[in-house]
């Protein structure tokens, strides 16, 4: 408990971190009161197509009349669930092959270890854009693209943390005293490996918030579902980008993304920092 | 790949089917078919385009020198700064000038990479004029020598710019660990008793050792790279590879994907294949 | 005059919590031809003096005090500019791993080649090769290692290369900096040796750095005792062995396996090293000290001369008393 409050304290004694968190606080708020704080619903007809912004729509309206800012208000639900959620996916894979990999060595972990580069070289985007036009367009169907094919880098770095614990001494002992593999993975390997997972996690999220917003922007994602992505694709089909629409319709959900990213890769960091001492200055 | 089989095809008529299924060999049992696919890649011969009805192999060769272009502008320009910036970042480590760089770094990371494209196009070229927003020449201008050099060089410099911020962070960062990592070393504090001044420290004993994972990460980096030239495309336009595959999987043309896969990992191949010249001449340990 | 004056040089580290205090009014003389033994045990601030004599001390690090004089000029107040025309030329240091301190990159004869052209400017490329050759030579290694890569090099030759290099600008002063820690007893003695000897011919001042006490009273005529960042006694090495003063000096050779008598009992000495952050201003050898008395915890004493060639930082001795 001692170490956790310390750890606490390293992290908020990192500036960036604490503005990182800050930030995303607040991402997480406007997300869970949508309907509270847009002015209007993002799917509902309210004024003439490609208005200009005015005090009733801050940002305009898009190319069929619905107000802008209240679909960049309930983006940041979609674009903020699908980041965490791909992110969730990938780490689930990505541990599973990082634990197996880095405990059980030999054989195995070859094995993973080649699939983990193989993945790592091959050009990522073209292959989620194959994959996601495959499965077509769904909440779902991206979700699992981008988890499944991000899955290497944490196995990568989940197995080294695994290496470092199991020649650790301590481990050797349960196994001679005839542990089972499971419960040393549950009871040895997994919470110290846990705090890197986090770690990852919150990396993990701010890179699948970006090819979220990349896939949807090609026309990949779900029309019905408006990430920042989709407002960007259609303000991109409607060459918003030929009249001064791009202030009020591109900037907003560019900057917001740049904004969520830079708050994940800040607390990321900061955790990464207390979590791999090695990096502090 | 043959597997995935097109929504237009369901459309067909049994007949037009077959008829299909017979031009394309895809009523032959499947492992023959991989086997006809494999000796036809030998030859040279990538298939014929479902859509266009063109051979792959001249798709491909047509849009390939544009890519290539972009992208080996892209990680010139990418290595040349991410290197130098790495290097001064590490050098004055933790002092302001580091932390700047770090924040503008970061910045550059997390900022989606189609939407700088979008923000140029609507800023210097649909307001300002003064760069092209479409394709990679002015086709119908009838441009010669020079003038055709300039003009492709307009085209390029808004794509390689946003591929370069999309890129150069990744380099930055490698750079400056392995910088720092590098600095702490025995033989940088010997160089330094020497006599030696920061200048010939940093640049002959500090950056020739440094410089060994940035090769790594580049290498490894050239799948993201090309990756990220396919959206860049995109937006821009721009008739490259990246282009051609995304047109190809909307609309379903599998020969042309197979072959856009087929060129890229060449292409990452030959990256890698120029790595193992360059690490020799880095590091002396690696022969 | 001495060849080399160091005089009250203080060197901090600047930590979260204050100042470490790794080095605490060092002074001592070094004549030509002389070899001066330093040791102490780790984190005694025996690198830091080397570094700071060198004034190569970088951040966290700083000199907050003190002079080095060598030649007649003070290094301390050089600006870099004028010090890098005095290191290697007249102060060279064989750092504590030899082992990494040669470039990967280069060949071991461009690294030694690249300090002379440096330092002889008006030299010829095949002078400048010559000498290279003729280090190498003397060093005990075959010339043909001059096109040699370091990783081909075993540790006990990378170590003559930096010998080798270390000499290459003639410098006056040669600091050893552990030098030989890590490498097998034989190749040990004959590096030991080799260094003395070239010391003894050129009458270069040598300052010897180790926590070895066999092989620094065995290679060294004068040695300094360091304790928590300070000299706590320096006189000859036939006073330190049949003369010692300072309690941590006693306690430091009886702590020594006699290998005459087995039986003899090994005295450790207890209590750990205060902290240096921030010290009190008492004796930093008091918690562990077997003969303190209430003088001790007031203030922390100065190294005085006690008789010829023998200085002891203690209240025990001489007319320390205030």
């Amino acid at each position: 408990m001692k170490k956790f409050n310390d750890n606490l304290k390293l992290f908020f004694s990192n500036k960036l971190g604490l503005i990182g968190t800050v930030i995303l606080v607040g991402f997480i708020l406007v997300a869970i009161f949508a309907p509270q704080i847009a002015p209007y619903d993002p799917y509902q007809r309210i004024g003439v197509p490609f208005g200009k912004p005015s005090m009733q729509n801050w940002l305009g309206t898009n190319d069929v009349g619905q107000d802008i800012l209240s679909e960049v208000i309930y983006g940041t639900r979609i674009s903020l669930l699908m980041g965490l959620l791909s992110a969730g996916v990938a780490l689930i894979i990505g541990t599973i092959v990082g634990l197996t990999s880095g405990f059980f060595g030999g054989r195995i972990d070859t094995v993973l270890m080649r699939a983990v580069d193989i993945s790592l070289v091959i050009p990522m985007l073209p292959l989620m854009i194959l994959l996601a036009a495959f499965l077509g367009p769904s909440f779902w169907n991206i979700v699992i693209v981008i988890g499944i094919l991000s899955w290497a880098s944490p196995a990568r770095v989940i197995r080294s943390q695994v290496l470092t614990i199991k020649n650790k001494g301590y481990i050797e002992a349960v196994k001679a005293t005839g542990g089972k593999s499971s419960y040393i993975i549950t009871k040895h390997i997994l919470p110290p490996t846990l705090s890197i997972i986090i770690s990852q996690l919150i990396l993990m999220s701010s890179r699948a918030i970006l090819m979220e917003s990349s896939l949807s922007f090609l026309g990949l994602g779900d029309p019905t579902q408006k990430s920042w992505g989709i407002i960007l694709y259609y303000a991109q089909s409607r060459s918003a980008f030929l009249s001064d629409a791009w202030i009020w319709w591109i900037l907003p959900p560019g900057l917001l993304i740049t904004l969520l990213v830079i708050s994940f890769a800040y607390i990321g960091n900061s955790l990464e920092q207390i979590v791999n001492p090695r990096l502090r200055r | 790949m043959k597997f995935i089989v097109g929504e237009d095809i369901v459309l067909m008529s049994s007949e037009e089917k077959a008829e299909v299924l017979e031009k394309h060999g895809l009523n032959k049992p499947v492992f023959e078919q991989y086997l006809n696919y494999i000796g036809s890649i030998l030859k040279g011969d990538l298939g014929y385009s479902y859509r266009s009805q063109k051979p792959v192999t001249d798709i491909v060769s047509e849009r390939l020198p544009w890519t290539l272009l972009l992208s080996i502008t892209n990680i010139i320009l990418s290595t040349i700064i991410g290197v130098a910036m790495g290097t001064w970042a590490a050098w004055n480590r933790g002092k302001k000038i580091d932390i700047v760089l770090n924040n503008i770094f970061v910045f550059f990371r997390s900022m989606p990479s189609f939407w700088i494209g979008m923000i140029f196009i609507a800023v210097f070229g649909a307001r300002l004029g003064w760069f092209p927003i479409f394709g990679a020449q002015s086709v119908w201008a009838g441009y010669m020598g020079f003038e055709k050099i300039v003009d492709i060089a307009m085209h390029l410099i808004m794509p390689t710019i946003t591929l370069v911020i999309l890129s150069v962070s990744s380099i930055y960062l490698t750079m400056r660990y392995s910088m720092i990592d590098v600095l702490g070393e025995d033989y940088i504090l010997m160089a330094k008793m020497k006599g030696l001044s920061d200048k010939k420290v940093r640049y002959t004993h500090a950056m020739r050792n440094a410089l060994i994972p940035v090769v790594t990460i580049v290498m490894l980096n050239m799948g993201y790279m090309v990756g990220g030239a396919t959206i860049i495309e995109t937006v821009f336009s721009y008739p490259g590879m990246g282009r051609l595959l995304f047109e190809a999987v909307t609309n379903r043309d599998y020969p042309v994907i197979q072959g856009c896969f087929f060129m890229i990992t060449i292409c990452v191949i030959a990256a890698n294949i120029i790595a193992d010249f360059i690490y020799p001449l880095l590091d002396p340990r690696v022969v | 005059m001495a060849l080399l004056e160091v005089r009250n040089l203080t060197t901090y580290y600047e930590t979260k919590i204050g100042y470490n205090e790794a080095l605490q009014g060092l002074s001592f003389d070094l004549e030509a031809g002389g070899i001066l033994g330093l040791i102490g045990e780790s984190g005694c601030g025996k690198s830091t003096a080397g570094f700071s004599m060198m004034n190569m001390i970088e951040y966290p690090g700083k000199i907050m005090d003190g002079e080095v004089i060598l030649d007649g000029k003070d290094l301390i107040k050089m600006d870099r500019n004028e010090l890098r025309k005095v290191l290697w030329k007249d102060i060279a240091m064989i750092p504590q791993s030899a082992m990494n301190a040669l470039n990967p990159a280069y060949k071991v004869g461009k690294q030694i080649l690249e300090a002379i052209k440096l330092h002889f400017p008006e030299m010829s490329q095949e002078e400048a090769v010559a000498k290279v050759e003729h280090l190498l030579n003397l060093v005990g290694i075959d010339a043909k290692w001059y096109h040699g890569y370091p990783h081909k090099l075993s540790g006990g030759m990378k170590q003559r290369i930096i010998i080798a290099m270390a000499l290459s600008c003639d410098p006056k002063v040669i600091i050893s900096d552990e030098a030989t820690t890590g490498l097998d007893v034989l190749i040990e003695a004959q590096i030991l040796a080799l260094l003395k000897k070239i010391a003894l011919d050129r009458g270069l001042g040598l300052i010897i750095i180790s926590h070895d006490l066999n092989m620094v009273t065995a290679i060294c005529n004068r040695i300094g005792i360091m304790y928590a960042g300070m000299l706590v006694e320096l006189t000859t090495t036939e006073n330190v062995l049949r003369n010692p003063k300072h309690p941590y000096t006693r306690a430091l050779f009886s702590s020594q396996i006699d290998s005459k008598d087995f039986d003899k009992k090994v005295t450790s000495v207890d209590g750990v090293v205060p902290k240096l952050v921030n010290p009190e201003d008492k004796c930093r050898f008091y918690d562990r000290c077997n003969r303190k008395f209430e003088m001790c915890e007031r203030k922390c004493p100065s190294l005085i001369s006690i008789s010829d060639n023998h200085r002891v930082a203690c209240y025990l001795e001489g007319d320390n008393h205030e």
